[in-house]
């Protein structure tokens, strides 16, 4: 059969290739090991639950401050979503000076859901995301999911992938690695804030994270949406973030993201809400595509900011049809 | 940790993790290219596909399919796991609209004449998740179709199809690219 010429550049195609034998490497020092079995199970069950607990003293920070107490932290904790988790932050401070750029990890804070470092820049820059890093104390990097700066203070939101295991439940000392920063600066030609051009420079900050636990929520009702059926998974809250899975029965991503005409760019026919106790809308993230199709409709998680205990509203909103239902979150 | 693979070969031999990271993690490698967004992820990516394999590896059942075919459904898998790990939280998720795709081949091949296969690549990784893997399996390595669909889940009919809409999306988008000024 012959090729089309778009088939044939795929077909031969350039890639730049994770390395081959780097990978092969990592996997073969992070595979299970066989088990052996062995008359002293019990006490090494005992040794490793003893392990696990000197572990989760050395990692999670012994006298984390909270951050609402350095200056100006508390407008920190409120841009990063962070303002009911204030006492779970870690304090951290540590500073890193090059090519004359200060930048401070005033503090850090994780959950299942996220991984959120709070950053002070001297004068206020951005990082060039492309040579930016965050790993682990396992080599493990993890992806940025949003970032955002605040040319005034200096101040920098850093937000990443949740920890994987064994992090995630020990805690983790992780490191951000910057190799070049824009300086971030009002152009007042343009009447906004613009990133200047590159400068070079090696900052590496550490920190020690302490994961904030989750706790199971009770489960909502299931409702109906016009003619679909619309139920509710697990729904999880930690100090800073909320989230649950709702799923709609019936009903395609491809559908849900279908725009209602308005004579402009139209309207969403499917939108997710979460709403806290005094009405804000609190929802961080939720996305479609095709991964979050399932054997009989959609699945979307929803993740949310918590700032206070109380009664927080989730919305499902489909072809204008509104279920609300409520979450009790401790 | 090892299992004995027959399906194809006149010997059976016994793959060990060793032997599956030698035989397999370069293509491997490159199909998490064509899918991750970027080199780390690819990175990450071709890691967790080949550890999820050793973990498996006793699993592996030759009178299920060849090797490679259990293979590629684990890398498929760990593929589709990462991208719902990033849809989850809401990045990287392209609400560009269905652009509904036009035969117009002088401007496809002028378009492909100029495109750099970095730029195409940018293209690539933009598509939905399942097209990006079908295409990754497809011309990343040269599966035929039925294998593809078998990773995927797919008749190899329904693969085909799925395919031939991968393409006509990617074209839509490098039509739409070299149309912009």
């Amino acid at each position: 059969m012959s090729l089309d010429p778009l088939e044939q550049r795929l077909t031969h195609i350039e890639l730049e290739t994770p390395d081959p034998g780097r990978v092969s490497a990592r996997v073969l020092t992070l595979r299970p090991k066989a088990r052996r079995v062995s008359v002293f199970r019990v006490p090494a069950v005992g040794l490793g639950t003893i392990a696990l607990a000197l572990a989760v003293l050395y990692f999670v920070p012994a006298a984390a401050a909270a951050l609402a107490g350095v200056p100006g932290g508390g407008d920190l904790l409120r841009e990063a979503g962070l303002a009911g988790a204030a006492g779970k932050v870690t304090t951290v401070g540590a500073v890193a000076e090059s090519s004359g750029y200060r930048i401070t990890l005033v503090g850090a804070y994780a959950d299942s859901e996220r991984t959120v470092l709070l950053l002070r820049t001297s004068p206020s820059a951005t990082p060039d995301f492309a040579t930016m890093g965050l790993t682990d104390q396992f080599g493990r990097s993890y992806p940025m999911q949003s970032g955002s700066s605040d040319g005034r203070t200096g101040d920098l939101i850093l937000q990443f992938d949740p920890l994987g295991w064994p992090d995630g439940t020990t805690g983790a000392r992780v490191t951000l690695r910057l190799n070049s920063v824009h300086r971030f600066a009002y152009d007042s030609a343009a009447r906004d804030w613009r990133n200047g051009p590159p400068v070079a420079g090696t900052w590496t900050l550490q920190a020690s994270i302490g994961i904030d636990e989750a706790v199971t929520l009770a489960t909502p009702s299931a409702g109906q949406l016009g003619g679909v059926t619309c139920t509710f998974g697990a729904a999880r809250a930690s100090a800073a973030t909320i989230v649950i899975d709702v799923y709609m029965h019936g009903v395609t991503p491809d559908q849900l993201e279908q725009r209602i005409p308005d004579g402009g760019k139209g309207l969403p026919v499917f939108q997710l809400l979460l709403i806290d106790p005094s009405g804000d809308v609190v929802t961080q993230s939720y996305g479609l595509s095709p991964a979050s199709q399932t054997s009989d409709g959609t699945v979307i998680h929803l993740v949310g900011f918590r700032s206070v205990p109380g009664n927080y509203t989730v919305r499902v909103v489909y072809q204008g049809v509104e279920l609300d239902r409520v979450l009790r979150v401790p | 940790m090892e299992a004995v693979l027959s399906a194809g070969q006149t010997q059976p031999v016994t793959l060990t993790a060793e032997e599956l990271c030698r035989r397999y993690s370069a293509s491997v490698c490159r199909f998490a290219a064509i899918v991750a967004p970027n080199t780390g992820e690819a990175e990450d990516l071709a890691q967790d596909a080949l550890l999820r394999a050793i973990r498996a590896i006793d699993s592996y059942d030759p009178r299920r399919g060849t090797p490679e075919a259990w293979l590629w459904r684990i890398v498929v898998n760990a593929s589709r796991d990462a991208a719902r790990r990033r849809q989850r939280m809401g990045w990287l998720i392209d609400r560009i609209g269905l652009i509904t795709p036009r035969e117009t081949d002088s401007v496809e091949t002028l378009a492909l004449e100029r495109l750099r296969d970095a730029d195409l690549v940018a293209h690539l990784r933009r598509l939905p998740e399942r097209d990006r893997a079908l295409l990754a399996l497809r011309y990343g390595l040269g599966l035929d179709t039925g294998e593809a669909g078998q990773a995927v889940g797919l008749s190899a009919d329904s693969a085909g199809k799925a395919i031939r809409r991968a393409l006509a999306r990617l074209r839509a988008r490098l039509e739409v690219s070299f149309r912009e000024p």
